[in-house]
C-alpha cells in the first residue's frame, strides 16, 4: 500500500488527474460496452420474441385456413354445391403458402422440435388435402360412394385433430421459447442495473479518494512550501521535506531550495561588495593624496636622487596610480551594478592619453623587453578621459601581459568621419596565442572563468571596459589575429551625442550604459 | 425495456384470442327455415314450383331443387335473391338462399347469431362459416372476386351422401 501511495505521489500532477479521472472513464467505458452487449442480446431476444409471436400467429392462421378448408369440404359435400370449391381451393392454395411461411419462420430457430413439428404439420396437411381432394375428384366423376366411406371413416377428423394437436405443441415450444428468452433478458437486465448502481457507487468513492489524495498530495506541501518561503523571507534558513518527489511538487521544493541557497551567496556578495566598496570609497581620498604626494615627491627629487632611488620613486609613482584605478573600477562598478554611470565629458588629445597610457606600463614593457608601436594620429575627442584612461590601461595591460617576451604590442587609433558622425577607433593587438574562440562570446561578461589572474586581481577589467564603453554609446569587441594574437578594439563617437546637464556639474553628463556588441 | 414488454404481452395477449376454435355449435336447434318444416314433402307446399333452371333443378340423384316465384324474403334488412328448397327423395332435406355484398354477409351472420348463437371472432372472417347443431348446418359464405354470398340450412339427415348420422366432423 505505501509503495502505491509512493509511485503515486512520484506522478506528475497531469498524470495524478489523468489516473483519478480515468476511473470514471474506465466505468463508463466498461458500463456503455456491457450495455451495449446486453442491449444487444435484449434486441436479439426481442427479435426472437417477436419471431416467434409471427410464428405462432402463422400457425393460428393455417389453423383457420384448415377450417375453412374443412368448411368448404364440408359444404360441397353436404350440398353438391360446386359453388363451395371456390374458396375450397383458395383456402388451400393459402393453406400450402401458410405451410412455406411457416417453415421459413422456423428455419433458423434455435428449438429444433419446433423445425421437426413445423415439418410434419405441412406433410399432414399435404396429405389432408391430397385426400379430400382425391374425395372430390372421385364424386365429380361419380364414385359417391368411395366419399361416403372416406366421411363415415373419420379420417378428415382424425388428421385435423392432428395438426391442430401439433400446432397446439408447436405453440406451446413458442411460448416456452419467448418465457425463456424474456427471463434471460430480466435476468440480464438485473445485473445491468446492478452494474451500473454498484459500479456508480465505487466509481463515486474511488474518485472522490483520488481527488482527496491529489488535493492533499498538492495543497499539503505547498503549504509547507509557503511556509518555507516565510522562512526565506525573515532570513531564515527553510527546510524541504518534499525535495525528493518526483512531481511538480518535487521540482518546485527543489527549485526553491535551490534558490535559498543562491540567494544566501548572493546576500553575502552583496555583503562583500558593500564592505569592498566602503573600503574602496575610504582608500581612494587617502590614495590620492598618496599618488599627488608621490608624483610631487618625483618632480621635486628629479635632479637630487640617483638613478635607483629616482627608478624607485617613479615604481612607486606608477603603483600609487594603479592603485587609484584599481580604486576606482570598484567604484565604478559599484555603481553601474546601481544602473547608472556617470560620466564626465572633456576634450583632450586621444592620442596624448594612448601615450600616457604606454607610459604608465613603461617598467612593465621593459621588464618583459616588448616592442611598443603607437600609430596615433593627433585626435581631439569628447569623452570622459578618466574612464577611457582605464579602459585603454586595461587593454594595453592584457596585451602586455599576454604577450611573449620580446614581442611586439601594437596600438593604432583613428578617427572615422566629420561632425557628429566622427567616431574614434582604437585597436590593440598582441603577439600572443591568441583567444580561445569559446571563450570569445563571454569575454566581457562580468562572470567569465579567469585562467590567469591579472595584476588588477578582480577579474573584471574586460566588463569594466564593457561598460565604459557602452556608457559612450560606443562598442567593443575582441578578435584573433589571422597572423596569430589577439586584437581588441573599441569603437566610440568622437563627439558627444546627449548631455545630461543635470546628471554632474559643469560637463559632466550622465549616459546609461548599454551592452557594447560585437559588429 | 418497458416498452419490450409491454409489447410482448400485448402479442400474447393477441395470440390467445386469434387462437381458432372449433366451428361454432347451434345453440337453438331449427327444424326447419322460413316457415318450411325438415322432412316435409314438396306437396305440402302447393306454391313451390320446380327450379327452371335446368343446372340447378337436379344437382344430385334422387334431389329435386324447387323455387317460390315471386317469393321475396328480407333479414336482417337484406334482400335475397334466389331461394331454393331442395327435396331428397321428396324431403325437405336443404334451403339455399343467395345475396350481393360484404355488408349484408356481415348483416346475416349477425341475424344467425342472434337466433342461433354467436360464432368466435377469429372465424368470422373465414371465407365459410358454419353452425353446427345435431342434424342441422348453417353454412354462411361470401366471395369476394364476384361479390356474390351464399346461405345454407342444410339438413344433415337428408343430404345425398350420409343421412344416417348427424356427426358431421367427419368431413
Amino acid at each position: 500500500m505505501l509503495a502505491i501511495r509512493a509511485w503515486f505521489l512520484n506522478r506528475t500532477l497531469t498524470s495524478k488527474l489523468v489516473l483519478v479521472f480515468s476511473t470514471p472513464l474506465l466505468f463508463v467505458v466498461i458500463v456503455s460496452t456491457l450495455t451495449l452487449l446486453v442491449f444487444e442480446e435484449f434486441e436479439s431476444a426481442e427479435h426472437l420474441v417477436m419471431r416467434s409471436s409471427q410464428i405462432r400467429a402463422q400457425a393460428v392462421y393455417h389453423l383457420e385456413l384448415l377450417y375453412s378448408v374443412q368448411n368448404a369440404f364440408r359444404g360441397y359435400v353436404l350440398t353438391g354445391d360446386r359453388a363451395f370449391l371456390t374458396p375450397y381451393n383458395e383456402s388451400k392454395g393459402d393453406l400450402d403458402l401458410a405451410g412455406l411461411e411457416l417453415a421459413m419462420l422456423v428455419k433458423d430457430s434455435p428449438s429444433q422440435s419446433q423445425r421437426d413439428l413445423v415439418s410434419d404439420v405441412q406433410t399432414m396437411t399435404r396429405r389432408l388435402i391430397e385426400e379430400k381432394d382425391d374425395i372430390i375428384a372421385r364424386i365429380e366423376s361419380g364414385a359417391r360412394d368411395k366419399g361416403i366411406s372416406y366421411i363415415k371413416s373419420g379420417r378428415g377428423q382424425d388428421l385435423v385433430g392432428m395438426i391442430s394437436s401439433l400446432l397446439g405443441l408447436f405453440q406451446s415450444a413458442a411460448e416456452q421459447i419467448q418465457k425463456e428468452r424474456q427471463a434471460a433478458v430480466e435476468t440480464k437486465r438485473f445485473v445491468v442495473l446492478r452494474v451500473i448502481v454498484g459500479g456508480t457507487l465505487l466509481t463515486l468513492l474511488l474518485t472522490g479518494l483520488g481527488v482527496i489524495v491529489v488535493a492533499r498530495s498538492v495543497t499539503k506541501p505547498m503549504s509547507s512550501l509557503a511556509q518555507a518561503a516565510l522562512e526565506i523571507g525573515e532570513s531564515r534558513y527553510a527546510v524541504f521535506p518534499d525535495a525528493d518527489r518526483q512531481d511538480e511538487v518535487g521540482v518546485l521544493s527543489r527549485s526553491m531550495e535551490e534558490m535559498q541557497r543562491r540567494l544566501v551567496s548572493a546576500e553575502r556578495l552583496a555583503a562583500l561588495t558593500r564592505i569592498a566598496t566602503s573600503i574602496a570609497h575610504d582608500l581612494r581620498t587617502p590614495l590620492l593624496g598618496i599618488e599627488q604626494g608621490l608624483q610631487g615627491l618625483q618632480f621635486f627629487t628629479d635632479s637630487q636622487l640617483s638613478g635607483e632611488a629616482r627608478q624607485l620613486v617613479g615604481d612607486l609613482h606608477v603603483g600609487a596610480r594603479l592603485a587609484v584605478g584599481i580604486v576606482q573600477d570598484i567604484l565604478d562598478l559599484y555603481r553601474q551594478a546601481y544602473g547608472e554611470l556617470p560620466l564626465s565629458y572633456t576634450q583632450f588629445r586621444l592620442d596624448q592619453v594612448v601615450r600616457e597610457v604606454v607610459d604608465l606600463l613603461k617598467p612593465e614593457i621593459a621588464d618583459r623587453r616588448l616592442e611598443i608601436t603607437v600609430s596615433a594620429p593627433p585626435a581631439e575627442i569628447t569623452a570622459d578621459q578618466r574612464r577611457l584612461y582605464r579602459v585603454l590601461v586595461n587593454l594595453l595591460d592584457n596585451a602586455v601581459k599576454n604577450s611573449p617576451s620580446g614581442g611586439n604590442v601594437r596600438i593604432i587609433v583613428s578617427v572615422r568621419g566629420e561632425g557628429s558622425a566622427r567616431r574614434a577607433v582604437v585597436a590593440v593587438e598582441d603577439e600572443g596565442k591568441g583567444l580561445d574562440p569559446a571563450a570569445l562570446d563571454t569575454l566581457f561578461e562580468p562572470n567569465r572563468p579567469v585562467t590567469s589572474p591579472t595584476r588588477m586581481g578582480t577579474g573584471l577589467g574586460l566588463y569594466l571596459c564593457r561598460i565604459v564603453i557602452a556608457s559612450h554609446r560606443g562598442t567593443i569587441w575582441a578578435e584573433n589575429r589571422s597572423e596569430g594574437g589577439a586584437r581588441f578594439v573599441f569603437d566610440i563617437p568622437a563627439e558627444v551625442m546627449h548631455v545630461d546637464s543635470t546628471a554632474d556639474r559643469g560637463r559632466s553628463t550622465s549616459v546609461q550604459a548599454e551592452s557594447a556588441n560585437r559588429p | 425495456m418497458t416498452l419490450h414488454l409491454v409489447r410482448v404481452v400485448g402479442c400474447s395477449l393477441l395470440l390467445a384470442a386469434m387462437t381458432p376454435a372449433e366451428a361454432a355449435r347451434l345453440t337453438s336447434e331449427p327444424t326447419g327455415f322460413n316457415g318450411y318444416t325438415w322432412g316435409a314433402r314438396s306437396a305440402e307446399y302447393p306454391s313451390l314450383k320446380l327450379a327452371m333452371d335446368p343446372a340447378v333443378a337436379h344437382p344430385l340423384p334422387d334431389m329435386d331443387v324447387y323455387e317460390n316465384p315471386g317469393e321475396v324474403l328480407t333479414l336482417n334488412g337484406v334482400t335475397l335473391g334466389q331461394i331454393y328448397y331442395r327435396f331428397y327423395k321428396g324431403r325437405l332435406g336443404g334451403i339455399q338462399l343467395t345475396f350481393e355484398g360484404r355488408e349484408n354477409r356481415e348483416k346475416l351472420r349477425q341475424w344467425i347469431e342472434d337466433r342461433y348463437g354467436k360464432v368466435p371472432p377469429p372465424e368470422r372472417k373465414q371465407k365459410n362459416i358454419e353452425w353446427h347443431g345435431a342434424n342441422t348446418v348453417i353454412n354462411l359464405g361470401y366471395d369476394i372476386m364476384t361479390n356474390q354470398g351464399r346461405l345454407w340450412f342444410i339438413y344433415l339427415l337428408l343430404t345425398p351422401f350420409d343421412n344416417s348420422t348427424s356427426d358431421t366432423s367427419g368431413y
